[in-house]
């Protein structure tokens, strides 16, 4: 107890804490709050009367624009994801399969078709909520609620983005499987001539 | 010595009518019967077909009828064997197959753009 500094021992006995503790407290309320509101008024858009009023005229032909978006986009979803499955199933798992039965180290590869199956997952799973998310203003009294409207569009610009992401990784997947290959055709060239 | 209570005995007449009713009755519990278990089995397949993702793929869905003609339902499409020796052909063979198939969808970008502007929704534009 001799070697505790008289500060550390004023602290633990609660004499510092109560000095400066409500000083303390205080600000650091004070900047929490002020991190808390300034987070939220970034989310929050502040419409004027007359932008929620042309929202409010204009909404209905915005549904209509969602609706076939919407419609173009299943398709794509459709027939991307056919190609995404097909991609693994048809060449990337049998080619890593050939791999191996010919003892050809291909750890790399199975990895990253470990790495690609996830992200066909996460796409399966963006491409949901951004569906669910369409549907929901799709089908908003618009008229009615012209602000949440607004909000619900904004909610479906970021769920299409981040769809745009996942397809993003994939294709970087499809990118890297492909150098990976590259370099184990070379390798197995220079051994085999 | 085989005496009931009077409340025991009173519960077994009321037991033994609803039997004698039920038995009367078989075709109406019968069908209500189907008709509940039906019901259950039902939402639980709906709660399942909604929570699993399922119905977001599902273009069966009257609301897609325009856009299902738009499928590519491709059967005929080359699977690269699994069996076999590794040879210069056999990766010439899968590097050709790869690009093929992997070359058109890297160039299609796929949900970018910007289709959901307020100007392409024809909403007021707002900064």
């Amino acid at each position: 107890m001799k070697n505790i500094p008289k500060h550390t021992m004023d602290f633990l006995s609660g004499k510092i804490l109560s000095k400066y503790s409500l000083k303390a407290l205080t600000t650091l309320s004070l900047v929490a709050a002020l991190f808390v509101i300034g987070s939220s008024a970034g989310a929050l858009r502040i419409l004027t009367e007359k932008q929620i009023e042309d929202i409010a005229s204009s909404c209905q032909s915005a549904q209509v624009e969602l609706n076939s978006l919407h419609n173009g986009d299943a398709l794509m979803r459709a027939n991307l994801g056919q190609q995404y499955e097909s991609i693994l199933n048809d060449l990337i798992v049998p080619f890593n399969s050939r791999l191996a039965n010919n003892d050809i180290d291909n750890s790399q590869l199975i990895k990253l078709s470990g790495d690609y199956r996830k992200a066909l997952d996460s796409l399966r799973e963006a491409y949901s909520q951004y569906e669910r998310v369409t549907r929901s203003t799709m089908e908003m009294n618009c008229k009615e609620q012209p602000v949440e409207f607004y909000e619900s569009v904004e909610e479906v610009r970021k769920s299409r983005s981040k769809l745009h992401k996942r397809v993003g990784t994939l294709n970087y997947y499809l990118k890297l499987y492909y150098k990976d290959f590259k370099a184990i055709k070379s390798d197995w060239e220079a051994k085999n001539g | 010595m085989d005496s009931h209570p009077d409340h025991l005995s009173d519960e077994n007449t009321d037991q033994n009518r609803l039997v004698e009713s039920a038995n009367q009755h078989r075709i109406v519990v019968l069908v209500i019967g189907s008709l509940f278990v039906a019901f259950v089995l039902v939402s639980l397949a709906m709660t399942l077909y909604n929570s699993s993702g399922a119905a977001q793929l599902d273009l069966s869905r009257p609301e897609y009828q325009s856009v299902v003609d738009g499928i590519e339902h491709k059967t005929d499409l080359d699977k690269y064997p699994s069996s076999g020796a590794v040879s210069k052909k056999a990766l010439k063979d899968f590097e050709d197959l790869y690009q093929k198939r992997t070359e058109s969808i890297i160039k299609l970008d796929a949900f970018g753009g910007d289709t959901l502007s307020d100007e392409a929704l024809g909403l007021p534009k707002i900064d």
